[in-house]
């Protein structure tokens, strides 16, 4: 091969490697634990969390050409778990039995280090596991962490159930319209939940407090517990929106998600403010977009001919310190993935590949080291 | 006589205003069923063509890269040998279904059956028979997913599935293999639950046997993948036989229930260490909530002496994990009231 041609072939590849187009996602070099959001791992709404209705978990690899029941995007050697904790519960409570069981699965594989996805309060979860493994292990455990759709700076409709805002009769029964009858089963506490998720610190005269304030002040973005921090947001207009969630949205409240402030100057349970515009794709029916970039902001590259692919928003900057973004950061529609909150895991009705979508998060893992 | 004529008259009309209410709100078939119907029911399945050669790398690349010749040439080669299975079947029709509507939105089901006639002229009829199914299951998924979300397990189960044998008939059995597989798995972890404390080996061996059974020659796999999850589950199964055994009989029922999972020698050194130090922090987690009862329930409650003391108290025994117990507790949140699950946490 003469030089012209090797330095082609050489520009060919690095091409390749830079825009990430290439077979599926490679094996990432620490396992992926996946961190379900509110609502039990195997039953969100009927559907299984990060899977498809065949019964396939998105970290399922192939190892033969024709097996069915997996992720034919992903690596054939790729490790990951399925992390489940309680369905309806605080982020402490979620965040200490995720580490438990992300340390229960090092300990059986011999895994030094996790990378970690997690989804809507997965991804809260996530900060609390990666700093109590940091102190358990006396040294970082975590390598990437990735949230998607998480509600970093509070959710609003957290607020709208606790209030009992109209159409509310109890927490539980709007909770299970939500997410689901796990609500039911023993160990969940729906009232913890929704207060995790409200911004400030919910009750002043209960003699705890909760919210998302205080919690990113203890767990907030930081190199020593995870070396790669980012997150993926997503919003959609009401007309596309899951049916149980556009009733929420236009039947009971309106998030109005990209008004910009410090701390929930209007408060109603998040952090920043509206802009008196409803229905203009500032939230993905949970959560407004002001509430979800944590590091930086990742954008998906949906690809029909070619393999999804994630690169990072460089614009909008790092969010560094979760209760402090700047303006920028809490309103800015680019890059946000138009899906609803629940159309990013496995329940209908949508169009979203979702095992070419969580490849396409491994693939990014990687070139970010992990 | 006349007063009833009426009432009858009233009952009918109304019955009859209620059936064309029915015929005309009824949910219509969107153009894609209409696609799918009209070519069944034609019965044509496009001409048999000679396919290029396949593409070299094609498994590097995403399927709709290639041309709709190519396609179903690769088709063959992926899916060829596999064709009668109908879990094959759906996995093609599945992966044909993401992209073809996003390529071609307005004449995908045409595409799809170009396809499959290129690729599989014999059986090309079934198959977007079966490609007609799945998208009307879809449409049912989406059109009760609320309904369903608020169903019990057992309730939810008989709907779906009966949705599957309209639709499927006998190969949704072959469709949904896995997901039978789990719910026999969960089944039989769910009845070694509701068991009986006692015969902690029988129902180790009884789980086993269930993994082997349900997966076969797929088990290695299976255990490759997911042997944490399903040695976790077996251990949450048979918390009523560790809570009553003492800690040396424990420890060595835990060990042995892992080594039957098929953790090796590394690995069960590795758990023993750590359930070691777990044992160690719940006996400390015991005496921190012992003082800090002892001290939040006294006259006048905690002084800032006390709280001094009890932060003390958490560095010693917690160590790095200090800081976080402390804002557990801030938030209402006590470790030492936790359920403890043996083997999990």
């Amino acid at each position: 091969m003469n030089s012209k041609k090797k330095n082609l072939v050489c520009l060919l590849a690095l091409l390749l490697f830079t825009t990430g187009v290439h077979a599926g996602a490679r094996k990432t070099v620490y396992p992926v634990v996946f961190a379900h959001g509110l609502s039990g791992f195997d039953n969100l709404l009927g559907y299984y969390y990060f899977g498809n209705d065949y019964g396939t978990f998105v970290g399922d690899p192939c190892d033969e050409f024709l097996e069915t029941a997996c992720n034919g995007s992903i690596s054939s050697s790729q490790k990951a778990l399925a992390a489940s904790v309680a369905p309806f519960q605080s982020s402490e409570v979620r965040g200490t039995q995720l580490a438990d069981r992300i340390q229960n699965y090092m300990t059986s594989t011999g895994a030094t280090k996790v990378n970690i996805i997690g989804h809507s309060q997965g991804g809260i979860d996530a900060r609390k596991a990666a700093a109590v493994l940091r102190a358990r292990y006396g040294r970082q455990v975590v390598h990437a962490l990735i949230s998607v759709s998480s509600p970093h700076r509070g959710s609003p409709t957290a607020k709208y159930i606790l209030d009992l805002g109209p159409g509310v009769t109890s927490v539980i029964d709007a909770l299970a319209k939500l997410f689901g009858n796990t609500i039911y089963g023993s160990g969940n506490d729906g009232v913890a939940a929704a207060k995790q998720l409200v911004y400030n610190d919910y009750s002043s005269t209960d003699g705890i407090t909760t919210g998302m304030k205080a919690f990113n002040t203890n767990y907030n973005v930081n190199t020593s517990n995870a070396a790669y921090w980012g997150s993926i947001i997503t919003a959609q207009d009401s007309i596309n929106t899951n049916p149980a969630l556009y009733l929420l949205k236009e039947g009971f409240y309106n998030i109005d998600g990209d008004g910009y402030c410090l701390d929930d100057c209007d408060n109603d349970g998040a952090a920043g403010k509206g802009d008196g515009t409803r229905g203009n794709n500032d939230d993905d029916g949970l959560v407004g977009i002001n509430s979800q970039q944590m590091g930086d902001r990742l954008q998906y590259n949906e690809c029909a001919l070619c393999f999804d692919w994630i690169t990072v928003n460089t614009s909008l900057g790092y969010v560094s310190n979760l209760n402090a973004p700047t303006s920028a950061q809490m309103t800015s529609k680019s890059s946000v993935v138009s899906q609803d909150h629940l159309d990013v895991v496995g329940v209908p009705p949508d169009t979203f590949d979702e095992e070419e979508f969580y490849a396409s998060i491994l693939d990014f893992i990687v070139s970010k080291g992990g | 006589m006349f007063q009833n004529k009426k009432i009858l008259y009233t009952v009918l009309t109304s019955l009859i205003l209620l059936f064309i209410g029915i015929l005309i709100l009824r949910p219509g078939k969107d153009k894609n069923q209409k696609d799918f119907e009209k070519i069944l029911n034609e019965g044509k399945v496009a001409e048999s063509i000679e396919l290029p050669n396949l593409p070299e790398d094609y498994a590097d690349h995403k399927l709709m890269e290639y041309s709709i010749e190519e396609i179903a040439r690769i088709l063959q080669e992926k899916y060829g040998k596999n064709i009668d299975n109908p879990a094959a079947q759906i996995a093609m029709i599945e992966e044909l279904m993401k992209d073809l509507p996003k390529l071609y939105p307005n004449d995908w089901v045409k595409v799809l059956n170009q396809i499959l006639g290129y690729a599989f002229p014999d059986k090309a009829l079934e198959l977007l028979r079966m490609a007609e199914n799945l998208y009307n299951y879809n449409r049912f998924r989406e059109s009760n997913m609320s309904k369903v979300g608020l169903m019990s397990d057992d309730a939810r189960r008989a709907m779906m599935w009966k949705e599957r044998y309209r639709l499927f008939g006998e190969k949704a059995d072959q469709i949904w293999a896995m997901e039978k597989k789990m719910t026999v798995i969960g089944d039989t972890l769910k009845r070694i639950k509701e068991s009986p404390a006692g015969n902690l080996d029988a129902k180790l061996s009884n789980y086993a046997q269930t993994l082997k059974e349900q997966f076969g020659k797929e088990y290695p796999r299976l255990m490759e993948n997911k042997r944490q999850q399903l040695t976790e589950g077996f251990m949450v199964s048979v918390q009523k036989d560790l809570k009553v055994m003492s800690y040396g009989e424990r420890k060595s029922a835990l060990r042995e229930i892992r080594q039957t999972m098929g953790m090796d020698q590394a690995a069960l050194n590795r758990w023993d260490a750590l359930e070691e130090e777990r044992e160690k922090n719940w006996q400390n987690q015991q005496k921190y909530a012992e003082k800090r009862s002892q001290l939040s329930t006294k006259k006048g409650g905690m002084t800032a002496e006390d709280e001094k003391q009890l932060d003390t108290m958490r560095k010693q025994l917690f160590g790095e994990e200090a800081d976080i117990i402390k804002n557990e507790e801030a938030s209402g949140y006590y470790r030492a009231s936790d359920e403890r699950t043996y083997g999990v946490n």
